[in-house]
């Protein structure tokens, strides 16, 4: 640790929050991650499949530091991922994907490995849907869940469009999800899952710059020549479709989006809300007047009687 | 590194390789074989897990929705014979204000019931969010209970089961009718369709894929189921005018053309994500309770009852409301099973959210 890097460490903010711990530790991301962590920025997590191994130290340490408990013991038979899928106790989830078998005879294959996490989106479906005001958009640019104030109405289950959020009946309740490490952030931690990846896979950073650092990795995995690798969550690409605008926690993947379990083109459900209330207005003004009128037909004729 | 592993594989060259080795399976197995997502062509899948989740919404909120269209088919129907009928129609009105009362008052219960803590539906009032139905129709509910209150309290006053004199009868003599009309008028629409357009707001493939139609059916179910409701009551309760029964009949049949139309239209725009509504163990309650219980058998029931007795005419009533009623709910226990079916598949999500895309990721 050099003296530069340890001036910075310590100069942050003296507000209550950075009190707790040792002062070398304050800021510590500066030397884990190479961000300091300033309210008022965007972060989130880059996460470069490519050089993913699988380990899931990430889905360990998420756990372990969320305390999180363990989920049903057993395999599930389909590939080595006995964790499956996010969920209210699964926050990071690797994904394994078995390409074997290929035809060609040589028997040659490939694990595609896949280390997945709340996108923490730019307008997010879960957001917009919850009633109750319990999920906000924090000072660093994530969403985040207020377990006070969630009451368990599960409407922002189905409004994830990537199958984040569930409801664990064990925990309350109420939605659960990936924080960022909102705790973690407050007092200067890069969160969990990225300060324990071996291979950098998961990389966390200020938006901006993991985006410069993506482009780049980019270039250098098509120029070594997988051509297929693209960005998922970045602006106008995949996934940051149909009004999501952008992911903070974005992909660098060499597959298409289904093989991951993601949606290629999510919507976002507020963009149904518009034609679907006129539609419903319409429907309403109908049987307004053709209920009026039916009685009003019915008084007439016995009038006339 | 086996990087061109993944670049021009076609379909053939997958063929002879046991299914039981490939990535996709269940019914992405047949069809996932890396040929690329092209329109109309089930997606590859992971194993086969949901790609989204489902909302876990059981038999209270399916209820609530029940008794949320109820209580606003009612109310509404109420307020309209009040408002354009004759003499004879004030039974309409009179049932229909109490039948609306009793019906959103077991709404929040039931609603509280699936919270599962009494004190967690408060939360739902602590803001007002106007692109969140979920917030918006929890206002409505709270809207159309005071007015349904109101219009039920001043019936009450009328029937004399509250003492003129009471505070309580002088208070509610002092709100404006008109105003508190209208203003229900628009709860009650609201209360009956938002259901339906809370559904289509999300992302399950069966309810966002008809979203233009999702709040016309509940709201011309909750009106049918209204309308039953309250012939049920006054066919219970004593002989009905045959001018109301009449209209009633009319409105009614319509209510149960419309319904049974825009289930077809509904399933006829979902094309292959149909699927659950079509086949499986939702299909037969979704058509019994659209074409069967709210159109065909109250038709039947109510023909030439004209000429029939009067113990039979209103026999035939109940069985016709009881008919429309349990095919209302029916309808709204299909259509969030069907969709919470669509939910679980993950070819369904992924092929709805396929998008205009070409080339991404290839």
């Amino acid at each position: 640790m050099n003296a530069d890097v340890r001036r910075i460490a310590s100069d942050q903010p003296a507000g209550p929050r950075y009190r707790t711990g040792p002062p070398e530790l304050r800021g510590e991301a500066v030397l884990t991650a190479g961000t300091r962590i300033e309210p008022g920025t965007d972060y989130g997590f880059f996460t470069d499949t490519t050089v993913c191994i699988g380990c899931k130290a990430c889905e360990a340490a998420c756990k372990e530091w969320n305390q999180l408990p363990m989920d049903a013991f057993g395999l599930k038979g389909t590939s080595y991922d006995n964790s499956g899928e996010l969920s209210a106790t699964t926050w990071r989830h690797v994904a394994f994907v078995e390409e074997f078998g290929g035809g060609n005879g040589s028997g040659a294959g490939r694990w595609l490995f896949m280390s997945d996490v709340c996108k923490h989106c730019e307008q997010a479906g879960c957001l917009e849907a919850c009633p109750t005001g319990a999920i906000v958009r924090t000072e660093f640019g994530s969403v985040l869940i207020q377990e006070d104030v969630c009451n368990g109405c599960r409407y922002c289950v189905p409004s994830c469009p990537f199958g984040v959020i569930t409801v664990a009946e064990g925990q309350g309740g109420t939605a659960h999800k990936c924080t960022l490490c909102y705790d973690r952030l407050k007092v200067g931690l890069e969160p969990a899952c990225a300060k324990a990846c071996p291979t950098d896979s998961i990389q966390f950073g200020a938006l901006a710059d993991l985006r410069e650092r993506a482009e780049r990795r980019l270039q250098e995995v098509r120029e070594r020549g997988e051509a297929r690798a693209y960005l998922y969550g970045v602006p106008g690409g995949p996934g940051a479709t149909g009004g999501v605008g952008s992911l903070h926690c974005f992909f660098l993947l060499t597959e298409r989006p289904e093989v991951y379990n993601l949606p290629a083109a999510p919507e976002l459900p507020s963009r149904r809300v518009v034609p679907a209330f006129l539609a419903t207005a319409a429907a309403a003004a109908f049987w307004g007047v053709t209920t009026a009128a039916l009685i009003r037909g019915s008084r007439q004729a016995r009038r006339e009687r | 590194m086996t990087a061109k592993s993944g670049t021009e594989r076609g379909g053939a060259e997958w063929a002879g390789v046991p299914r039981r080795l490939l990535w996709a399976r269940g019914a992405g197995g047949e069809m996932g074989l890396a040929q690329g997502p092209s329109a109309g062509q089930p997606p590859r899948t992971y194993y086969s897990y949901p790609a989204m989740k489902e909302p876990h919404w059981g038999p209270e909120v399916v209820l609530y929705f029940f008794t949320g269209g109820v209580a606003a088919g009612a109310y509404l129907v109420a307020t309209l014979a009040h408002l354009f009928g004759g003499p004879e129609d004030r039974a309409v009105a009179r049932a229909g204000r109490y039948l609306a009362l009793g019906a959103i008052a077991a709404s929040p219960l039931l609603l509280i019931a699936d919270l599962g803590q009494p004190r967690r539906w408060r939360n739902m009032l602590r803001i007002l969010k106007t692109r969140s139905p979920m917030s918006t129709g929890s206002w409505g509910l709270s809207g159309l209970g005071l007015f349904a209150g109101l219009a039920a309290a001043r019936q009450a006053v009328e029937d004399g089961l509250i003492p003129r004199r009471s505070w309580l009868a002088r208070t509610v003599g002092r709100v404006p009718l008109q105003a508190s009309g209208l203003l229900g008028t628009l709860a009650g629409f609201f209360v009956g369709s938002y259901t339906g357009v809370l559904l289509s707001f999300t992302n399950v493939p069966v309810w966002a894929k008809s979203r233009l139609l999702m709040g016309p059916l509940y709201l011309t179910s909750a009106l049918s189921t209204g309308l039953a409701a309250i012939s049920t009551a006054l066919a219970a309760s004593g002989p009905v005018a045959e001018g109301t029964r009449r209209w009633l009949g009319r409105a009614s049949d319509a209510a149960g053309v419309a319904e049974a139309g825009l289930a077809a239209g509904a399933v006829a725009s979902l094309g292959p994500q149909a699927r659950p509504l079509t086949r499986g163990r939702y299909a037969l309650p979704f058509w019994a309770g659209t074409l069967g219980l709210g159109l065909a058998l109250p038709l039947l029931l109510r023909r030439g009852l004209g000429t029939a007795p009067s113990r039979e005419v209103r026999l035939r009533l109940v069985g016709t409301g009881a008919s429309v009623l349990l095919g209302g709910l029916l309808v709204r226990w299909a259509t969030v099973m069907a969709g919470r079916e669509s939910a679980r598949r993950p070819e369904a999500y992924l092929m709805l959210t396929q998008g205009g895309r070409g080339s991404q990721g290839n």
